[in-house]
This record gives structure tokens, sequence and C-alpha cells, in this order.
């Protein structure tokens, strides 16, 4: 399967003091991998302001509008683990797993995702674990 | 209003925004529970719901009032939390037991 996520595209102990700077990072961390243009990282801005990409259990997945599929180079996950809770919107967000997609090709690791966040185990490796190598192996598959 | 027995679907479409994250996130969940009934689960941007022909629509609180302008025929179910919300547990569970799914 394709490494949707790879390790430059995780950051751990990661600092952000509004929604909207947590959303950007993960927009530039996006950017630097090559996945998206820069528009790409308004966009996510946008999306996360028409409906909250508020997951529930301190989890967020910010992505970008529909229209914005356009400054997508190639599909790709970042991990962005922030060290203390980011408001958002009153709920609090303490991972941020940002996307970049064109099309569906995605769609299985995220049914795996939702999985994996459900999971008592595999939640807590999620939140807590400092190696980038696991975290790695439990996306990716 | 409008409602369904969950016998006669056939066709789940969760409805969003952009289609990238949660809801596909959200519709792999359910194609999967519901992969033995052999209904399918899709997901489709909001505007373009009429298109998938869907028996139910799934869709965020945020999104409901759209969705139901788009299918005023089709019961919308609405849920506030994309991990483990109740809502969509019943919905999966009609489906299963072959009752009434309703958006009043």
């Amino acid at each position: 399967m394709t490494n949707f996520l790879q390790l430059a595209g995780i950051r751990l102990g990661a600092t952000a003091s509004s929604r909207e700077e947590a959303v950007r990072l993960c927009g530039e961390l996006l950017h630097t991998l090559g996945a998206v243009n820069q528009q790409y990282i308004d966009a996510m801005w946008e999306r996360e302001n028409i409906i909250s990409s508020y997951m529930g259990e301190q989890v967020a997945l910010p992505h970008g509008t529909d229209d914005s599929r356009k400054h997508v180079n190639f599909a790709q996950l970042v991990f962005v683990r922030f060290s203390e809770p980011v408001d958002w919107d009153g709920e609090a967000v303490k991972l941020c797993i940002g996307i970049a997609a064109k099309g569906d090709e995605h769609g299985e690791l995220l049914g795996n995702l939702a999985e994996k966040l459900l999971d008592k185990n595999s939640y807590k490796t999620l939140m807590e674990t400092t190696s980038t190598t696991e975290l790695l192996e439990l996306i990716n598959v | 209003m409008s409602s369904i027995s969950g016998s006669k679907v056939k066709k789940l479409v969760v409805a969003c925004e952009a289609g990238m994250g949660s809801s596909v996130m959200i519709a792999k969940q359910l194609a999967r529970q519901l992969k033995a009934q052999g209904i399918e689960v899709t997901h489709a941007p909001v505007n373009q719901l009429a298109d998938s022909h869907p028996d139910v629509v799934l869709c965020h609180r945020g999104l409901g009032g759209r969705a139901k302008q788009a299918m005023p025929d089709t019961p919308v179910v609405v849920f506030d939390m994309f991990l483990g919300d109740p809502s969509i547990q019943a919905v999966v569970d009609a489906i299963l037991n072959g009752d009434n799914i309703s958006d009043d």
C-alpha cells in the first residue's frame, strides 16, 4: 500500500496558540512535503470555518475544500501532535491529522484510522508514543 | 419529515462539504459494518446529493439544513460527533433489525 504518511510528515511536541495556527501548521507541512500548493493552506482554514474538522477524542482532521483539490499534487497525510491542547472552538485538540487528497485514494486508510482511534490500545499509542516508526506502522497499514 | 424501513435501505450516503476527511472516514466504517447486508455506502458533497440517489442521508448537524433542502423526500439523519455518535449507530441498528429510520 502507498505510504500516505512519511517520517518527514510527523511532528511531535508541536505548539500552536490557536486553531488557525494549528490548521496552518498542518498545511505548511503538507506544502513542505510538496503534496499541496500554497493556496491549499488557505483552503484548509476556509474549510475549517464551514464546519469544524474536530472528530472527537481530542483529534481533528483538517483538510481543504472540495474546490481546493486542484491544489493537491499527491495524496498525503501529516501527523501533528501538540504538547499542550489547542482550543478548537471549545473542544481540546491534541492531535491533528492533516489531509490532502485528489480523490478517494486515502479512503481505506481513513477507515482504518477510525478503528484505531476507537480502540483503547492503539489510541494510546497515537496520543502518547514517541516512536515515529511505531506511528508510521500503525497509520500506513 | 421523511422515513424509510431499514429493510428497504440499499444505499447510504454521507453528505459532506469536501469529501476528503470525516465523511470518508464515516462512510468507510459504515461500509464495513454493512458489507454483509450488501448495502452501498458512499459520500457526496451536499450539492451533489441528488445525483447519488441515497435511500438515507447522514450528515453533520452543521450541514443538516442544506442536506434536507437538497433531499426533501429522503430521511436526513444528523449527527454531532464523527467518532462513535449514537445517531449513526442507530441507523446501523435500524438497518440490521429492519426498524424505521426517520428524520423527525
